[in-house]
């Protein structure tokens, strides 16, 4: 074991006393201040004024589709493994298209435990999985709602948004089924 | 035994070994494809490249198909082997449709291995890939085929040709269009045929009942022994959050070497479906204590010797020995018998018996009388009020036959894994768990004392094991000597008991099994008339074998 | 009317309003304490809540605190004592509203041949009225502690308990020396005494006799001390979140939760009026007792108008400020710090109509009296105001002390300096005489 000197407080400083009074004289300055200019607090007037979201905001989940509508995603479970809420529910199935042979039958993200951190996206090796729709105000009255279902999750235009989370990824695929369009 | 060198680690292996087999036994690491211990060398995949010093220089071979010699020595991390064996794998993946997110194989895929650990290249073919085609091709009733997959490495073929001896698979077309396919009009599917999917290295075959159904990676694994009949194959129970996704089978070289039949290999779903699920008193479903207490109450105020006790070969070597030492103790052990009604099944000379039950050797072991005739006779004349049934079914096997022997019982007491004819007959019902949910030890049909470990827990506490079960009613009887802990416990209690296990553990229990001395074998030698196998085993598999 | 009734009357009235006057202070206290916070952490704090869009800078949300507390689950945990669980949080509310009724609001006046008191109860032993009933506080604090079968409330319950009975120690020596100045335990006493200025070794000093020039190390232990009795930041051990949770209330719920809130704000509104009433001249205007006010009827009406109108500004004009500082809002929202800053300054307005239009007239005879006791008042509300602020600010400026800092301030400071204060003062005295 070994003992530490504590440092800090000396002489006039350990009675504490002063350094009390300094205190309250700094908070007291920010109250007056505040009281007789309060523009100088810089409030967002929430709901009603909202700041614009940065480009590298994680936003909620959505699936990408193919050209025909079908996801894009081939459950391969990647995003499932890496997230680490584990809330992410995956249940495959056969595709009648023996080229892309497997796809999701079920896939759930139970936003009441995401935590957002977006492995999900990087851990994709199809760019399946984007976190690029620009709403950060997840809320709703019941459980089940917040259980976004593959429906859910496949109910946009397919079209690239630039606000959003959507890392560059080192592999693209060019060939086979799998290919980035 | 002759003596080599390899990376400079000096052993000696037995003659006859191969160069590969000595570096696995020694823990040096030589990454393989077309090689199985169990099958004969094909030599095919040329990813074991070694480099071996010789009078003329040094060579670079396989390491599959060179037999050792006194003195060798041989080098599998040189420059020259190390860049053989990244070629070879090259080469393999030249064509391969590497779609790992959708195949089955990934995360147990030797291919993806040997990526990571000795590849790590980009890619430099600058041509278009070449599509051989046949993705999801259903050849048999198990199982699945990615032909752009396949890396040829002959397992399978192999396999077919030597243990089930059906050979419905081959090589077809050459060179770069070379293909594994069934013969025409053929379909894979033999008693074994789940086992290609386990050797192939790569997702090229897969089950049908397993396939997407859950990641590997995501499996826990838990070392057990088929249930499916009385050889036992070793096998690894494959689970995540309590639901079983597949059965393995687990190498024992003395058994079932790396193989297990289909039958076993598919059972597992029969042991998380119609499971009997609470515990029922008369008409309602009540808890464990309620029932517990119940069952010590109607048993005080009947004389001991009306209450008899049906056992059964379906049951752990635990479960028996309990229920015997609670006749012996409290009721008469003379009123205990263990007649099951099941009908043989079918044999042949690889891997099945045709007792489909585990432990019949077991009863036998303990002294149970496996017939009852006499037991059962008197039940007919309804000399007995109340009957002990654990995991026996005798309505389910023969129900008029049941029903006459059965019908002037007062009580059945029926401890029970599956929701059967016999639980709806019984007054009191306790589910019990399955070999999977529990500790225990099955003998099989060549008398091998052989282990199996419990892989999760059941949702529902009520569900216990039935030697639990039965130590419980004992003490809820008063009767001394069940202060059991665990199954563990009890075995540890019974080999101190029984003369042929005496000087065992249940963990100093080898995980092959160890053959019991003194209990006579009923059934043959597993792979009889089977061309004895070419491959030497560089060391005795004990305990946890290398996966071949 | 008969004195003795009108005595009677007098009484009972008084009695109500100082049982109510804690009551009255909790929502405003609360509100101070969030607003406050907010403003010194540069924040606009709480502004939501509303009654047909009026919002009263965030008042309304003590109403919203009141219908969700009415509203939660009242729970009583299965494995507590049921009777003192439920006892506790009455206690501490009841414990917490007595101890005013000691305090002097104003000097006693005569109106129409009648004396009229400001005080619902004058005891001899006042302060130690005081110290008694305060202290009985810890026993709701054990009782909840221990009877809501929680290891977190019972440690917070044992350290709130420890810690008060610590600083109750400090607390009654540091009154003890001044009751060796004042020569007296009755609170009306002590607070006539300091209408006078200080006089020592027979020289008259320019201070008012006030507990805080006479006893200045008094008054900080008292202070301190009153902190800790309060369960307040920097001694809110009782509740250290990060290691209790919320201490020995965390198995309080719904109505009983509420009322050890309010009995804990209340307790501060009691501490302050007891500050101000033994320290600070209670309701004594500095440089003028009773009879000088008396004396001056318009001289206090100037200085109650110019009080107004300097109030009425003030807030008038940071209503207005924070008012356009709410870009971007509409209707009741935009308009309504504009109305408390227009009425502000109306009454700052009225205030100098007033002053202009009464100034010469002859005041009717009850006039002199009343005036004055409507100032002494103010004189304590001001005095009592500045305190609740002190208990907001002090916990949002200063850390929260660990338990053995806690312990060792307790006993082997503030004990000692409370003692060596006595010797002080007691030689003092002998010098005097
Ligand atoms: S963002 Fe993170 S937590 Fe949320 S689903 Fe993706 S991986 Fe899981
Ligand atoms: S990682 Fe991508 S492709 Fe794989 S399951 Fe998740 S979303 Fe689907
Ligand atoms: S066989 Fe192996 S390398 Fe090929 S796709 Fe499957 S996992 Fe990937
Ligand atoms: S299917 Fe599998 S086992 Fe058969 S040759 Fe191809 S890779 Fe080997
Ligand atoms: S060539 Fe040796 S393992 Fe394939």
């Amino acid at each position: 074991m070994k003992v530490v000197e504590r440092t800090g407080a000396q002489g006039a400083e350990k009675f504490y006393l002063i350094a009390v009074v300094q205190g309250l004289f700094l908070t007291l300055g920010h109250v007056i201040k505040n009281l007789f200019n309060p523009k100088r607090m810089s409030v967002v007037f929430y709901p009603e004024q909202k700041k614009a979201l940065p480009p590298a905001t994680r936003g909620r989940h959505r699936l990408m589709k193919r050209e025909d509508g079908t996801p894009r995603c081939t459950a391969c479970m990647l995003c499932a493994t890496a997230c680490p809420a584990e809330c992410i529910h995956i249940k495959a199935e056969e595709s009648p298209d023996p080229n892309i042979e497997k796809r999701p039958e079920k896939f759930d993200i139970d936003m009441l435990r995401c935590v957002f951190c977006g492995f999900c996206v990087e851990a994709c090796p199809l760019d399946a999985i984007r976190m690029d729709i620009p709403d950060v105000t997840i809320a709703d009255y019941t459980r089940e709602s917040l259980v976004y279902s593959k429906e859910f999750l496949m109910n946009h235009d397919n079209k690239d948004v630039v606000t959003g989370y959507n890392p560059p990824r080192p592999v693209q695929l060019t060939h086979g089924p799998h290919a980035r369009p | 035994m002759a003596k080599i060198t390899i990376d400079g680690k000096v052993m000696e292996v037995p003659d006859g070994t191969n160069v590969l087999e000595a570096a696995l036994s020694n823990d040096v690491k030589l990454e393989h494809f077309c090689y199985q211990r169990y099958l004969p060398v094909a030599g095919n995949c040329r990813t074991c490249m070694v480099e071996i010093e010789g009078p003329k220089g040094n060579m670079l071979t396989v390491g599959c198909n060179t037999k050792v010699a006194e003195g060798m020595v041989i080098h599998t991390l040189s420059p020259k082997a190390k860049a053989a064996q990244k070629s070879a794998i090259e080469m393999l993946l030249l064509d391969h449709p590497l779609d790992c997110p959708v195949c089955d194989k990934a995360g147990e895929c030797k291919l993806q291995n040997q990526y990571m650990e000795y590849g790590l290249y980009d890619a430099r073919r600058d041509v278009p890939r070449y599509f051989k085609g046949g993705k999801a091709e259903d050849i048999g009733e198990h199982i699945m085929l990615d032909q752009e997959r396949c890396v040829l490495c002959t397992r399978c073929i192999r396999f077919v040709d030597e243990v089930p001896k059906t050979s419905e698979l081959a090589i077809v077309n050459r060179g770069h269009e070379a293909k594994i396919d069934i013969f025409p009009g053929v379909r894979l599917d033999n008693a074994y045929s789940g086992n290609v999917t386990d050797i192939c290295p790569v997702g090229a075959l897969t089950l049908k009942e397993f396939r997407f159904k859950q990641r590997v990676w995501f499996l826990k694994k838990t070392e057990s022994v088929c249930h499916g009949c009385a050889r036992g194959c070793n096998m690894t129970v494959e689970q995540n959050k309590g639901h079983i996704y597949r059965f393995m089978p687990r190498e024992n070289p003395e058994l079932n070497k790396t193989w297990m039949c289909d039958e076993g290999r598919f059972s597992f779903d029969h042991y998380q479906t119609n499971r009997a699920a609470e515990v029922r008193v008369g008409k309602e479903n009540r808890n464990l204590a309620y029932g517990i207490d119940q069952l010590a109450k109607l048993l005080q105020d009947i004389p001991a010797d009306q209450v008899a006790g049906i056992a059964s070969p379906t049951a752990a070597l635990e479960d028996l020995y309990v229920m015997k030492k609670l006749f012996e103790k409290r009721f008469n052990p003379k009123n205990l018998a263990a007649p099951f009604w099941d009908k043989p099944g079918d044999a042949d000379n690889v891997l099945k018996v045709a007792d489909k039950t585990p432990n019949r050797q077991g009863l036998k072991l303990l002294g149970f009388d496996t017939e009852g005739k006499d037991l059962l006779a008197r039940m007919e004349k309804g000399e007995f009020k109340i009957v002990l049934m654990m995991h026996n079914n005798p309505f389910g096997h023969d129900e008029a036959l049941a029903q006459k022997v059965y019908g002037k019982v007062n009580a059945l007491i029926v401890l029970s894994v599956h929701q059967t004819k016999t639980v709806e007959k019984g007054a009191m019902v306790f589910p019990v768990r399955t070999f999977i949910e529990k500790n225990g030890t099955f003998v099989n049909a060549t008398s091998r004392l052989q282990r199996f470990r419990q892989a999760f827990e059941p949702e529902n506490p009520d569900v216990i094991e039935s030697s639990m079960w039965l130590a419980c009613l004992a003490n809820a009887l008063k009767v001394e000597g069940f202060d059991y802990v665990d199954t563990p416990s009890v075995f540890n209690a019974m080999a101190k008991e029984v003369e042929a296990l005496k000087g065992l553990t249940f963990n100093s229990i080898p995980s092959t099994g160890v053959v019991l001395a003194g209990l006579a074998s009923v059934a043959e030698e597993p792979f009889k008339g089977i061309k004895a196998q070419p491959n030497v085993l560089g060391k005795k598999c004990e305990g946890e074998c290398s996966k071949a | 009317m008969d004195n003795q009734l009108f005595t009677l009357i007098n009484i009972a009235v008084m009695t109500v309003v100082m049982w109510i006057t804690p009551l009255q202070f909790v929502p405003f206290m609360i509100w101070l304490e969030r607003k406050g916070s907010a403003i010194i952490q540069d924040r606009i704090g709480p502004n939501r809540a509303e009654i047909l869009g009026v919002r009263l800078f965030g008042m309304i949300h003590n109403f919203a605190d009141v219908v969700k507390l009415l509203n939660k689950e009242n729970i009583t945990p299965s494995g507590s004592n049921k009777f003192y669980y439920w006892l506790a949080p009455f206690w501490s509310m009841t414990v917490s509203l007595l101890p005013l009724l000691i305090i002097p609001l104003a000097a006693p006046i005569m109106v129409g041949g009648h004396n009229i008191v400001f005080q619902a109860a004058n005891f001899d032993v006042g302060i130690l009225y005081v110290l008694s009933i305060t202290s009985m506080g810890v026993f709701a604090v054990i009782l909840a502690g221990w009877a809501s079968n929680s290891k977190f409330s019972l440690l917070g319950g044992l350290r709130s308990s420890a810690q008060m009975i610590s600083y109750e120690l400090s607390m009654g020596l540091a009154i003890v020396g001044l009751l060796m100045v004042y020569q007296t335990t009755q609170v009306s006493a002590i607070v006539e005494n300091q209408g006078a200025l200080v006089t020592a070794w027979g020289h008259a000093l320019p201070l008012p006799n006030w507990g805080i020039f006479l006893q200045p190390f008094g008054f900080i232990l008292f202070l301190v001390a009153s902190f800790a009795e309060t369960n307040r930041n920097p001694f809110d051990l009782a509740e250290g979140e990060s290691e209790l949770v919320a201490g020995y209330h965390i198995e309080y719920s719904s109505v009983k939760f509420a009322l050890f809130f309010m009995a804990e704000y209340s307790n501060m509104v009691v501490a302050a009026f007891v500050i101000s009433t033994l320290f600070l001249g209670g309701y004594q205007v500095p440089y003028a007792p009773t009879e000088v006010l008396m004396a001056h009827p318009h001289g206090v009406l100037i200085a109650l108008c110019v009080l107004v109108a300097l109030k009425g500004g003030v807030l008038g004009y940071i209503f207005q400020v924070h008012g356009e500082r709410q870009e971007g809002l509409k209707g009741v929202r935009k308009a309504e710090p504009f109305f408390f800053a227009y009425l502000g300054y109306g009454l700052a307005l009225a205030a100098i109509v007033v002053l202009f239009l009464s100034f010469g007239w002859t005041l009717p005879d009850w006039a002199p009296g009343v005036m004055a006791a409507v100032l002494q008042l103010g004189a304590l509300l001001a005095k009592v105001f500045f305190f609740c602020w002190l208990f907001v600010w002090v916990r949002w400026t200063l850390p929260r002390f660990r338990y053995d800092q806690l312990m060792r301030l307790g006993w082997k400071v503030m004990l000692p300096l409370a003692l060596v204060n006595l010797l002080v003062t007691g030689l003092v005295l002998l010098t005097q005489k």
